[in-house]
This record gives structure tokens, C-alpha cells and sequence, in this order.
């Protein structure tokens, strides 16, 4: 670990051999592979001589061997199984990618050394096929019930609309002082009605709110046409 | 509680010894109120504002009343919530302003609004099928009042109770109510003035030419009636009847209008081409709209009766016999 050590490594570094024979320059190569402190210096040496002449990658590389294998000799152990959909989709994926036999990524649990036989191939690839079929199944359905709500609520409107006037706009107005009139209606219609149409009944309801209200509405007029029967009629 | 303490006032003094001469007395210091208010109506100048109540609604309706110097009656009722829909009176004479058909003219003693023209009439005349009775004392717009019931004698129509200011005896509350004691409709005064003079718009009124009154005698020449009611409440008098074609839809009928006084009835008879309908009904606050049809004729009722007196006018209808005319 001497001063001599590290000058030569930059001289390396910058390929310039200051003893120009052969020999001191493999020792010198030899003792940097050998001793880890030099290997570590000549890796920074090139780091900062590619930093000086702006030869750096956008992304500064580390060396992350090191801690990647560190982290992996932390991790736990999954032993949950693994999903048999799961593996066939990557299953799937790895012969799509390459017709070689697909293992299982976890390497630690039991599956790992399962090998796909044709027909889960096949399977595989009819589950992938099947699923997005499915999704626009459900979709569709979906809206298609939506569509049916949709118009199921415009109905129902219609069929309530003539029976509760709207309170602020009044569409069948009455003559005299009348309200609009919102009917309480009551009919003494028997069992006949339930078997009748929703159209055949909403019909029914329009026509009996019609006679209702022009019997409301002529009624009202009558009793306002009441001649005063006294003699002075004519003032 | 005041209006309790007028209760146990009242009943202390029905209930002792003079009886049946107390109730008299109650029923004339009933029918007394009842003669102010009707005096009141006549000769007040008062601007006023109502709300009825009825079907979860609410219309509200201003009236102003006035006499001028020469003891002429001037008078405007207009609702205010929607198409114009006015009433003018001067005198005699009743102009209806609405929406649907033109300005006419109808020559009447009183306006036909949501208060019962009777009431500023003689009322008396509603003794013979109803009792007045007073009942006590409570605040309504601010004021002392006087409740006054008008209870009807049978079952086959409703009760009024009138709430009568104490001071000028005009109406600040009335409400329609049933023997049960179930509330149908009900008229709120919100606003009350009496003043001396004339208000602008009965000054205005007074310049205004009404139209003449329609000349309405030729629809009482009919006389050749095919139907006939055979049953109606007591105390209900005929009308007026004739044959003419409904407002709205223009379908004939033959139209007979009985009142007691104090309610209109109105009775449609039309042959229909349907063979039977069950009898349909349905309430407009108090107004009952009832319809049947059986053998081919159509029967309506409609009026401020209970649905059995309606039931029962409208099974009674047959065919009129030699005697042409319901009895007068």
C-alpha cells in the first residue's frame, strides 16, 4: 500500500508506463488484481478519469453487484403457493418469448422446478385468450343494463307523469278557482286490472284523470253561472 | 292556554243549571257571529290576503272588498300564483277573468270564489241543515278570534269551522272537516286590513265598464228532463238543470245543480257506449269527483260531500216519469 503503488496505478490509468519494461508493469497489474484496496482505487481512477473528460453516462453506474447479492441472500423465503393462473400466464409468456421449457421465477418454493407440459401450453394460452373475452362480456352486459334501466325510468315516468301533475307547472289548468288538482285516486277495480297491461292501465288512468278534471272543471263553471233569481237581473 | 281556560269557562257555564236554555243561547251567540261576519262582508272596506290549503298545496289569493259613497258594492278576488284568474264584482254584477275563454259577465249577488258566497248572505237560511255553535276563543293572524262550528245535522255532508275576528267579525281561518273529525281543506288568512276609504284598486274598479251580464234565462226553459235524481240529502235544493256540452271535452250532458245552501252538487247524466264501470272517485280537498257507469249510462257527482251521499245520489238516478222536472 505504498505511495509507489497508487502512481503506478494512475500511470496505468493514463497508459503511461513511467519504467517501461515489461516485467514491473505485469507485477504492478498482478498486485492491483490481487489486493482488493487497489482494484477498488483503479476502479475510481477510471471513474474520475471519465468524469474529467466527460465520457460519464447519464446515470451514474455504481457498482451494485455487491448489494444486489447481499439483498438477495436477505430476502425471505416465499412459501405461499403460487397461483396456477399465474404461473401459466408467465408460463405462457416465457414460451412466447422463447420455445424453450419455462420454469417458475421462484426458485425456492416446491414449483420451481415444474415443467409445462403441452397441454398446459395450450390451456395457458386459451385461459389468456379467454379472459379479456370475458371482461368485454361483463362490459357489455353491464351497459346493456344500463341502457334497459335507462329506458325502464323514462317509462315509469310516462306511466306517473299524467297521475301527479307537477305542482309548480300546471298543465291542465282549471277554470274558476281551482287548484291543479293532484287526485287521490281511488278505484273499486278488482282483481280484472292486475292482469291488464302496464300500457292498457296507464291509458286507463289518463282517460279517468280527463273525465275527473272535466267534471271538476264544468262543475265549477256551472255553480259560477248561477243566475241571481231576483227581479233585478237586468241592472 | 287562555284559549283552555275560555274552555273550562265555557263548559262551567253550559253545565250548570240552566241547560237546555244555555245551549240556546250558545246557538245564538253563534248564530250572531255568524250574522256580524256576514254584515261585515258586506260593508267593510278590508284588503285581505288567503292561502287555501288543500292537496299538499298551497294557492294563495288576495281580496279586496269596498263600498263607495253611494252604498255600491265593489269587490275583487284574484288568484296569484299562476294565469290570471280574477274575479270583479260591482253590485250586481260578476265578471270572471280566465285564461280560457273570454271576460264574461254573470249577474250574481256574490263572487264564486273558495269562500262560500253564502256567508255574506242571509245565513240563517243555512239553520234548517245546520247547527251554529260557538266554541271558544284563540289567536289566528295575530288576533283574538271567535271558532265558530257549523255542524251539519246529518251525515251526509261536512262541517265548517269558521275562525270570526273578534273585533270586526270577517273570517281569518276556515277549514272543511269531516264527521271523523278529519281536516279536507282549509282556508289561512295571512293578512288583514279595514280601512275607511276605498282602496286604489276599487277606485280603479269603479271606473271600469264590466260587460253585461249574459242573459243565462233560456237554459231554464228546458224542461224535458229523460233523468231524474230520486234521492238527495236533506235540504238540497234544485238549481238550476239544462242540457249543454262540457267545457273541456265537449260531450253532452244533462246537468242538474242542487244546493243546500252552503254546498253545490253538481249531477251529470250522459249514455255512454261502455256497458258498465265501476264506480271511480277522487278528492280535490273536500270536492268529490265520483263517476259510474251502469246500463250504459254515465253518472257523475260532484260536490263537497262525503263519498256515501255521492254514492247514493248517483245510484238514485232513473228514468224522470210523466213529471218532467226534479221537484223544485
Amino acid at each position: 500500500m505504498s505511495e509507489s503503488k497508487f502512481e503506478t496505478i494512475s500511470s496505468l490509468v493514463d497508459n503511461y508506463r513511467a519504467n517501461s519494461d515489461e516485467n514491473s508493469v505485469n507485477k504492478a497489474l498482478d498486485d492491483i488484481l490481487k489486493d482488493e484496496d487497489l482494484t477498488s482505487t483503479w476502479q475510481s481512477y477510471h471513474l474520475i478519469g471519465d468524469v474529467m473528460r466527460e465520457e460519464m453516462s447519464d446515470t451514474l453506474q455504481l457498482d451494485i453487484s455487491q448489494q444486489i447479492s447481499a439483498a438477495i441472500a436477505q430476502e425471505a423465503t416465499i412459501l405461499s403457493p403460487i397461483n396456477s393462473t399465474n404461473i401459466n400466464e408467465q408460463a405462457a409468456e416465457a414460451q412466447s418469448n422463447n420455445e424453450e421449457v419455462a420454469f417458475t421465477p421462484q426458485p425456492n418454493t416446491e414449483q420451481s422446478t415444474n415443467v409445462i407440459s403441452a397441454q398446459d401450453r395450450f390451456k395457458a394460452k386459451v385461459v389468456k385468450l379467454l379472459k379479456p373475452v370475458g371482461q368485454m362480456a361483463i362490459a357489455a352486459s353491464a351497459a346493456g343494463l344500463m341502457i334497459i334501466g335507462v329506458q325502464q325510468n323514462s317509462a315509469e315516468n310516462q306511466l306517473v307523469e299524467p297521475l301527479m301533475p307537477s305542482q309548480v307547472v300546471q298543465t291542465i289548468p282549471l277554470s274558476g278557482f281551482a287548484n291543479p288538482v293532484s287526485f287521490n285516486v281511488n278505484t273499486e277495480q278488482k282483481q280484472q286490472t292486475q292482469q291488464m297491461t302496464v300500457k292498457e292501465k296507464n291509458e286507463q288512468r289518463i282517460a279517468q284523470q280527463r273525465r275527473f278534471q272535466a267534471l271538476l272543471i264544468d262543475h265549477q263553471q256551472q255553480v259560477k253561472l248561477q243566475q241571481v233569481p231576483t227581479v233585478e237581473t237586468e241592472k | 292556554m287562555k284559549l283552555f281556560s275560555w274552555f273550562l269557562l265555557f263548559f262551567s257555564i253550559s253545565f250548570s243549571a240552566v241547560g237546555v236554555e244555555t245551549d240556546a243561547i250558545e246557538n245564538d251567540s253563534a248564530k250572531v257571529w255568524l250574522e256580524r261576519l256576514s254584515k261585515s262582508l258586506r260593508q267593510l272596506n278590508f284588503n285581505t290576503s288567503f292561502v287555501v290549503v288543500k292537496n299538499n298545496q298551497a294557492e294563495p289569493y288576495r281580496w279586496v272588498h269596498g263600498v263607495d259613497d253611494s252604498n255600491f258594492e265593489l269587490e275583487i278576488l284574484a288568484r296569484l300564483n299562476g294565469p290570471r284568474r280574477d274575479i270583479l264584482r260591482k253590485g250586481k254584477v260578476v265578471s270572471y277573468i280566465e285564461p280560457e275563454q273570454d271576460v264574461y259577465s254573470v249577474a250574481s249577488n256574490a263572487l264564486n270564489g273558495p269562500i262560500p258566497a253564502i256567508f255574506s248572505e242571509d245565513i240563517t237560511v243555512l239553520e234548517e241543515n245546520y247547527r251554529f255553535i260557538s266554541v271558544g276563543r284563540s289567536r289566528i293572524l295575530g288576533r283574538a278570534a271567535q271558532l265558530i262550528r257549523i255542524v251539519a245535522k246529518d251525515n251526509h255532508r261536512y262541517g265548517y269551522w269558521l275562525w270570526l275576528d273578534q273585533q270586526s267579525a270577517l273570517l281569518l281561518k276556515m277549514a272543511v272537516i269531516t264527521r271523523q273529525g278529519q281536516l279536507l281543506e282549509q282556508i289561512q288568512f295571512t293578512h288583514l286590513d279595514i280601512s275607511e276609504e276605498l282602496s286604489d284598486a276599487l277606485i280603479q274598479l269603479q271606473g271600469t265598464d264590466l260587460p253585461t251580464p249574459l242573459d243565462l234565462s233560456h237554459n231554464e226553459q228546458e224542461k224535458h228532463f229523460l233523468w231524474r235524481v230520486n234521492w238527495l240529502p236533506e235540504g238540497f235544493k234544485s238549481i238550476k238543470a239544462n242540457r249543454h256540452r262540457m267545457l273541456s271535452n265537449r260531450k253532452p250532458v244533462e246537468f242538474m245543480l242542487f244546493s243546500d245552501g252552503l254546498v253545490d252538487v253538481s249531477v251529470y247524466v250522459n249514455p255512454t257506449q261502455e256497458k258498465r264501470r265501476e264506480t271511480e272517485f277522487a278528492h280535490d280537498g273536500a270536492t268529490l269527483v265520483l263517476n259510474q257507469v251502469i246500463n250504459g249510462l254515465e253518472v257523475s257527482v260532484v260536490g263537497k260531500i262525503p263519498l256515501s251521499s255521492a254514492k247514493k245520489i248517483a245510484d238514485s238516478i232513473g228514468p224522470a216519469s210523466v213529471k218532467p222536472n226534479v221537484v223544485q
